[in-house]
């Protein structure tokens, strides 16, 4: 299996701590994490329910703010940003793959990958069409391009999201249990489709409750209760790169 | 064909494709909104509609009249002294005319009141003009005009022949030779007498060889009545220096209409249900706005997850919101302007009035405009500033509202139901908004009601409780009240019998002349008439020179305990004011009561006036009686009902009930729209809610009822807000309904009718409400609901 070997790092997560208010008072949903991820990387992210991993991925994403800590993304302490340089942030450095409704049903599955262009400004709008279209090719929904979600499979539907996460190429792509409404086999279609934007030198960090991973990814780091724990210390895991 | 099934043709501009999408009408719930838009629209136009072409036209169809300023009853008149009237300074046309009081028989009925207005010349009225409406233009000497509004009260078409009485004198036919519409004049159907226009040939075909003439002024000054008042003045001193006597003088309010005080009515309370309509349609709209945002939480999370500023977001969301409000706008403007017009047709006939122009005011449009497309975005300002400006997680968190409700430890409900109960406030404040869109028509429902009930218990009040007697008769002239005692004497129908006296009486003032009305003399005490007093006392046996006066009077020369002098055919005769007291009546100016008239006046021992108690028909007694006067040579010339009175205020209740009836449905619809949207947004919202409890054993009627406890939770709870709304509201109307049409506030009554109608209302929308959107829900397959998140 080939590694990426590039150790520049595009994600650092330093003494990120997050607390939810709620009827029962705070709740610790990260504590203290550190987590760091370079250039070309893909990063698997494991663990329970309500072991936090979904809520890291959500301060690596600027989805959430950390109640304390510091996030950099790309060169950017993204917990310094408002919302609109957040936005416009994202727009150039972030592609997000969700596990369910990725895909706003009124627009057909082109569109839906020009939508972040359009965001973003991005060239002419026959341009971007190419480059959608290019985009569906490389995941393989290209002649899925002109329909409504509604009329796709759920591992067409996945794929046509990464092709939209991909849409402005940004270096990083986090995804948020990609695989955890499809069947095995478009499981992994998916997966090496995500290894192979690692492969492109793109940044990949997943949380997934799939174990069974490591055929894909160069490091699967585990969450607890908040905190993350390396495979090492866990005992469970067979971590590539610590 | 599935719809996602189909090919589209992608645009380039994704972000502007997605908002005309949302905005398609294939989309249920965007119709919902629209047509909520358009229902708000729609009852804010026709209601502005109704409001101002009323307003505009009674004013332009009262002016087109030209009516007189000052109106100078006289005894003889001939043309020279018109001719010199007309040409002094400050009079700007003035016209002579008789008006006689007669009597045309109704087959079937009986005689009706009939006021002949005697015309000159037809082809040249220029003061108090009547206008052409059917058939002749003129009537010749053996036939009559006939005013248009006479038709809703007697069956007449042109060439009928109908037997007309004066005084004394034979019947005679005459011949309806055409309809007339008379602007200027308080239609038919409120003073129950029919109006029409003869030539002085008729008249005297009909026996009338003499009689006051009036003489119908038009003031150059036609707006400011002191200056007209100071010409009455002028006016009657020219005449009397010609040798000529002005029994009366009268001083219309200039641009008043006779028939204001129901026109005013009718106004003001479209007015106050404008305002009403406007607040429940902006609530509407702000209800379906908000929850339609809150639907579109998710993708806005989404697009927000993917670069979209909040610029571009609220750039999107504002501009999908003005499409929808523009659209529902499009079509309500239409149809509320329809309706309006539907609505001035009806008035109009009602009022005796043509509408020449049915354009509502300029301003009605751009009202429209704001309701439709400037509230929707007011409204949506907040959630869509709120949800652009917030973290992704929080946008998509939005579409999974938490309950903020308070659990009791009690549970007296079973969980199903106590559920439905706390899902209604899971967002308290699309809860209010529904609540109170609702609540304001039920308010509306309920004021209608009670104020139906006050008026009733008033008119109750004043016919069924002050007036103990069953019909009236009046004389041509006083006769000796033996003579007529002997004429009736053996009329078995005629039971009870009290004599009195009637003359019109008139304020004289340092300024000029004051208000004019009948004045009756009466026995004392009077076994047919009780007293309310408002202020002051009755009137006591023996007491000469004391007045009491009806609060409709309403003169601020005759304040209680002030002594007035009074023109009563032409004797002035000092009299102390003893009381007020309360006398309602369809049409009446209010009216004076004394014991006894001055012997110039009226010498003792005469009347002119029977008024009779009896328990057998009114009609029979009417006719018993007339035959037994006619038999006796004492001419008859008016006969009423003591409920013919109550007939008009009757008619009257009825368009007032039923047009507030008609504004509270219309803001009803309004609210249970709101309800509609809100449960199905709630359900939406709970898809997956609904697919736990189905795949844990709930069956479907388990559902419904969860979904109906919720409904039903904010229906009462709706209910409960306008039964405490209409409180208020209720007092208002009954206060200034009763002012403007009896110049004094109505009891203060509630309607619990009204109160059980609008529950039992409510109760049955809630159903209709939650059973349209969760009959698909209810059945449809567990994975499919809870995979919807």
């Amino acid at each position: 299996m080939m590694f990426n070997n590039n150790h520049e790092v595009r994600i650092q997560v330093r003494g990120v701590r997050k607390v939810y208010d709620t009827v029962a008072g705070g709740y610790v949903a990260l504590d203290q994490v550190d987590f760091d991820a370079a250039t070309g990387e893909f990063v698997a992210i494991v663990g329970r329910s309500g072991s936090g991993k979904s809520t890291l991925l959500n301060m690596i994403s600027g989805i959430d703010r950390p109640t304390s800590g510091s996030v950099v993304v790309n060169g950017e302490s993204i917990g310094d940003l408002t919302e609109s340089k957040l936005a416009r942030w994202r727009c150039r450095n972030l592609g997000l793959v969700f596990q369910f409704q990725q895909l706003l049903p009124t627009l057909t599955v082109a569109e839906n990958v020009m939508l972040p262009m359009d965001f973003a400004k991005r060239g002419r709008g026959r341009d971007n069409r190419v480059r959608a279209l290019e985009l569906l090719d490389l995941v393989d929904v290209s002649d899925q391009s002109d329909k409504l979600p509604a009329s796709l499979s759920g591992g067409q539907q996945q794929r046509a999201a990464i092709a939209r996460a991909l849409a402005n190429d940004p270096p990083v792509i986090v995804a948020d249990e990609p695989t955890g409404n499809l069947d095995s086999h478009t499981a992994d279609e998916t997966l090496e489709t995500l290894r192979r934007l690692a492969g492109d030198g793109k940044t990949v960090v997943m949380v997934t409750h799939e174990h069974d991973v490591s055929r894909w990814v160069d490091r699967v780091v585990t969450m607890s209760d908040g905190r993350l724990f390396d495979a090492a210390s866990l005992g469970a895991l067979d971590p590539v790169n610590g | 064909m599935v719809e996602g099934a189909q090919r589209r043709r992608s645009s380039n501009r994704p972000r502007w494709q997605k908002v005309r999408r949302d905005l398609s009408p294939r989309r249920g719930r965007t119709l919902l909104v629209t047509m909520a838009v358009a229902v708000g629209v729609m009852a804010v136009g026709s209601i502005a509609t109704a409001l101002t072409v009323l307003d505009r036209e009674l004013a332009a169809n009262y002016q087109s009249a030209n009516p007189a300023s000052v109106i100078l009853s006289v005894d003889n008149v001939d043309d020279s002294l018109v001719q010199a009237i007309e040409s002094r300074p400050g009079v700007a046309a003035v016209e002579a005319r008789r008006e006689v009081t007669a009597r045309m028989m109704d087959p079937g009925e009986g005689y009706v009141p009939t006021l002949l207005v005697v015309v000159d010349d037809f082809s040249n009225v220029s003061v108090d003009r009547f206008l052409p409406e059917s058939g002749a233009t003129a009537p010749g000497s053996t036939g009559m005009l006939v005013e248009r509004s006479t038709r809703r009260e007697v069956d007449l078409e042109v060439g009928d022949e109908r037997l007309i009485k004066v005084g004394g004198a034979e019947p005679t036919l005459l011949e309806v030779e055409g309809f007339v519409s008379d602007p200027g004049r308080t239609p038919a159907w409120m003073t129950g007498s029919v109006i029409a226009y003869v030539t002085p040939e008729a008249l005297s075909g009909l026996g009338v060889v003499s009689g006051s003439v009036e003489l119908h002024v038009v003031s150059a000054e036609t707006g400011d009545r002191s200056v007209n008042q100071e010409l009455a003045q002028r006016l009657t001193a020219q005449v009397e220096a010609a040798g000529s006597f002005v029994t009366s003088v009268e001083v219309p309010v200039p641009g008043v209409h006779p028939s204001a005080g129901v026109m005013r009515t009718l106004l003001f309370l479209l007015q106050a249900f404008g305002v009403v309509a406007l607040v429940a349609a902006g609530a509407l709209v702000a209800t379906v706005v908000s929850a339609m945002l809150r639907r579109e939480a998710r993708s806005i999370g989404l697009m927000k997850a993917m670069g979209a500023g909040p610029g571009q977001i609220s750039g999107m969301y504002l501009v999908g919101v003005a499409g929808i409000g523009l659209i529902g706008t499009l079509i309500g403007i239409p149809v509320g302007l329809a309706a309006g017009s539907g609505f001035d047709s009806f008035a109009a006939g009602l009022l005796n009035i043509d509408i020449t122009n049915a354009s509502p005011a300029g301003w009605v449009i751009p009202l429209q405009l704001t309701v439709g497309v400037a509230v929707p975005l007011l409204a949506a300002l907040v959630p869509i500033s709120r949800a652009a400006a917030s973290t992704v997680r929080a946008a998509i968190d939005e579409s999974r509202p938490t309950p903020k409700v308070r659990v009791g430890r009690r549970r007296l409900l079973d969980p199903a139901l106590a559920l439905g109960v706390r899902n209604a406030w899971r967002v308290p404040g699309r809860t209010v908004l529904t609540v109170l869109a609702l609540a304001v028509g039920g308010a509306a429902f309920m004021v209608a009601l009670n104020t139906g009930v006050a008026w009733d218990a008033a008119v109750d009040a004043e016919f069924a409780e002050t007036r103990a007697y069953q019909a009236e008769i009046g004389l041509d002239r006083a006769y000796p009240i033996e003579a007529v005692e002997s004429a009736l004497d053996g009329i078995s129908e005629v039971e009870s019998v009290e004599y009195w006296m009637s003359v019109i009486a008139q304020v004289k003032t340092g300024e000029g002349v004051g208000s004019r009305f009948p004045i009756y003399a009466i026995p004392t005490p009077t076994s047919m008439l009780s007293f309310p007093m408002e202020e002051g006392r009755a009137l006591q046996p023996g007491e000469t020179g004391s007045l009491v006066v009806t609060h409709l009077v309403n003169d601020p020369a005759l304040p209680v305990g002030s002594t007035v002098s009074l023109d009563i055919g032409g004797t002035s005769s000092d009299w102390n004011v003893v009381g007020i007291t309360r006398r309602l009546g369809a049409g009446e100016a209010g009216a004076g009561f004394v014991e006894t008239l001055p012997p110039d006046v009226a010498p003792a021992g005469v009347t002119n006036r029977l008024i009779i108690a009896s328990d057998y028909d009114v009609s029979s007694v009417i006719e018993a009686a007339e035959a037994g006067l006619d038999h006796a040579g004492i001419a008859v010339i008016a006969t009423a009902s003591a409920d013919s009175g109550r007939e008009a205020l009757d008619d009257h209740l009825f368009i007032l009930v039923g047009m507030l009836l008609a504004v509270a449905g219309l803001i009803a619809v309004v609210g249970g729209l709101g309800l509609l949207e809100t449960i199905a947004t709630g359900v939406l919202e709970r898809r997956r809610e609904i697919g736990v409890m189905r795949a844990i054993g709930a069956g479907t009627s388990t559902v419904m009822r969860v979904l109906m406890a919720e409904a039903l939770a904010l229906s009462l709870a709706s209910w409960a807000v306008a039964l405490v709304l209409s409180v208020p509201a209720t007092l208002l109307v009954e206060s200034i309904t009763g002012m403007i049409f009896f110049e004094m506030p109505l009891e203060t009554k509630f309607s619990s009718l009204g109160v059980w109608i609008w529950l039992a209302i409510v109760t049955v929308g809630a159903v209709v409400a939650s059973g349209l959107p969760t009959l698909d829900i209810a059945e449809a397959p567990v994975r499919d609901a809870l995979v919807t998140e």
